[in-house]
């Protein structure tokens, strides 16, 4: 019996002789708020509609709250709310009745549809058609469909896509609560490290369907620590001084570069050089942002 | 939990011409043949003498067939379309409802809607026929006869819609196979008894109107089952 509330093991699909998600064992633990990131066309949303039941796997499996997905399917969707790709809604309805249309297959109380519209701010628009709603209120009436069924985990495919700036803080700032005050277990999927950045405790990167990172965001943050850029007068005898005391550099037009260290460590490294009668010219931090990083780790996000 | 999807989609056809064309159907062929009685009605009464009713309930029912099978696709399509519209099936069918529920509750409500159309038929027909003076002691039995086994056997029909539509998003393929088989249909009185189309006008060898409507409905049961077990393995664009 594992904690985890999703747990993916070895899934994979193939449409038509092309693996879109390739062996993906990922794992979301209770409470977390996992950013599910990958340039457009990783895999992300055949996973997520993996994770819904949407389609089938080819191989592997999905186990939500330790349940086998594909043998408990509706019990176990009962306590998931999802938003997939842009909105789903009834144009020529209003955005109460939308809700109400879902509310009767849930099977919740009535009173749940104002407790949600009041948790989205949307209970002025309610009574107009959705058709003429804007992007931003399409999303909000999206998510206050996902809270309808009082899920305890929310799966969000994209959901800042296409909103404008106040609209992403919105929604960030929703989920984020959701997580923060209601303790729910959040998945959200995005092509935009800065997006999950500031909302996600545990971050996992697909690139080609197939998993590359998952770890903290921590671990993420740590990865892509800057290092340490010295340009000396001679770059072959610095380099051959530094190692002589156990010091690795790495040698390009010019310039060493070693791991970002400590300050001491910084300073040992001059003085060494310094008597060694190298002339230094320039000591530079150079810090690759987390965004650099998650470009390198996807070649330079090549799709996106 | 069929119920709670239906209940659903009750909600979601609303202020959609649903109810208008279960409406318009019925009334658009009582009305034709309201012309054609009204028109020829000194022929047409000197040719059904020995049966006035029986000659106005088979006038209507040969114009019903093809009513029934053009609105039965219409209404297939149309309800398919409010999920299709905004690509809601990633929606619903992420929901705590199975797949066997929701692919039921649309054709239990195409299966009400033209229910409805057929109780409206017969009360049409009845009521036209006492404005035609043909008295107060119409023949039941004949008149839902007509009125009612047509649409058990045009099942086949109803679930071959439900399945085209639900499972494809461009809607001319569902709608043109129904337009086509509305015209085959017309044409189909000629054709053998195992040709379905020709179920609904409840002809066959054995006189049997039983028979026309025993086939369509074993055939629509195998039509749903078969488009039930596709749709329930299918993957959701």
């Amino acid at each position: 019996m594992s904690a985890w509330i999703i747990e993916t093991d070895r899934l994979t699909k193939t449409v038509g002789g092309k693996t879109l998600v390739d062996g993906l064992n990922l794992t979301i633990g209770k409470g977390e708020v996992y950013g599910f990131l990958g340039p457009n066309g990783a895999g992300k949303t055949t996973t997520i509609r993996m994770l819904l039941g949407l389609i089938r796997p080819t191989r592997g499996k999905v186990r939500l709250f330790g349940q086998d997905l594909q043998r408990n399917r509706t019990a176990v969707l009962r306590k998931v709310g999802s938003l997939v790709e842009y909105p789903s809604y009834y144009g020529h309805l209003t955005g109460y009745e939308n809700l109400e249309a879902v509310r009767r297959l849930l099977d919740a109380p009535k009173s749940r549809i104002d407790e949600v519209l009041g948790v989205v701010r949307l209970t002025k628009g309610a009574g107009r058609p959705v058709k003429a709603y804007s992007l931003g209120m399409k999303q909000r009436l999206g998510i206050a469909t996902v809270l309808l069924g009082k899920p305890e985990l929310l799966i969000l495919d994209e959901p800042t896509n296409g909103l404008d700036p106040a609209g992403i803080l919105e929604i960030r700032e929703l989920i984020k609560s959701m997580a923060r005050d209601h303790g729910m277990t959040i998945l959200v999927s995005s092509h935009l490290l800065s997006e999950v950045d500031q909302m996600a405790t545990r971050v996992g990167i697909i690139h080609k369907g197939k998993m590359i990172f998952q770890d903290s965001i921590q671990a993420l943050r740590d990865r892509s620590r800057g290092r340490i850029s010295l340009t000396v007068d001679r770059t072959e005898e610095a380099w051959k001084a530094l190692l002589g005391s156990g010091i690795r550099a790495e040698a390009a037009d010019g310039r060493l570069l070693v791991e970002s260290l400590s300050d001491e460590k910084v300073a040992a490294i001059v003085r060494l050089l310094v008597r060694h009668d190298i002339a230094v010219y320039r000591i530079q931090e150079e810090k690759r942002s987390l965004e650099e990083h998650f470009l390198a780790l996807t070649d330079g996000g090549d799709s996106l | 939990m069929i119920a709670r999807v239906m209940a659903a989609e009750w909600l979601k056809i609303r202020k959609k011409p649903i109810w208008f064309l279960a409406v318009i159907g019925p009334a658009g062929v009582v009305g034709l043949q309201a012309a054609n009685f009204g028109l020829r009605y000194d022929y047409l009464v000197k040719q059904y003498e020995d049966d006035l009713w029986g000659g106005l309930i088979g006038n209507v029912h040969y114009l019903a067939v093809p009513a029934l099978l053009l609105g039965l696709a219409l209404v297939a399509s149309m309800l398919a379309s409010l999920e299709h519209q905004t690509n809601a099936w990633k929606q619903t069918l992420a929901l705590p409802v199975t797949r066997f529920a929701v692919f039921t509750a649309k054709f239990a409500i195409l299966l009400v809607v033209l229910a409805v159309s057929c109780t409206l038929l017969a009360v049409g027909t009845a009521a036209l026929g006492a404005g035609l003076g043909f008295g107060y002691a119409f023949p039941a039995g004949e008149l839902l006869t007509a009125s009612y086994l047509p649409f058990v056997a045009a099942m086949p029909f109803m679930a071959l819609q439900i399945w085209m539509s639900v499972t494809l998003s461009n809607q001319a393929v569902p709608l043109t196979v129904g337009i086509a088989g509305t015209i085959l249909s017309l044409y189909s009185v000629r054709m053998s008894d195992w040709f379905p189309w020709k179920w609904p006008y409840l002809i066959n060898e054995w006189n049997d109107p039983l028979v026309s409507a025993g086939a369509g409905l074993a055939a629509g049961f195998l039509l749903y089952a078969a488009g039930l077990v596709h749709f329930a393995r299918r993957d959701v664009k």
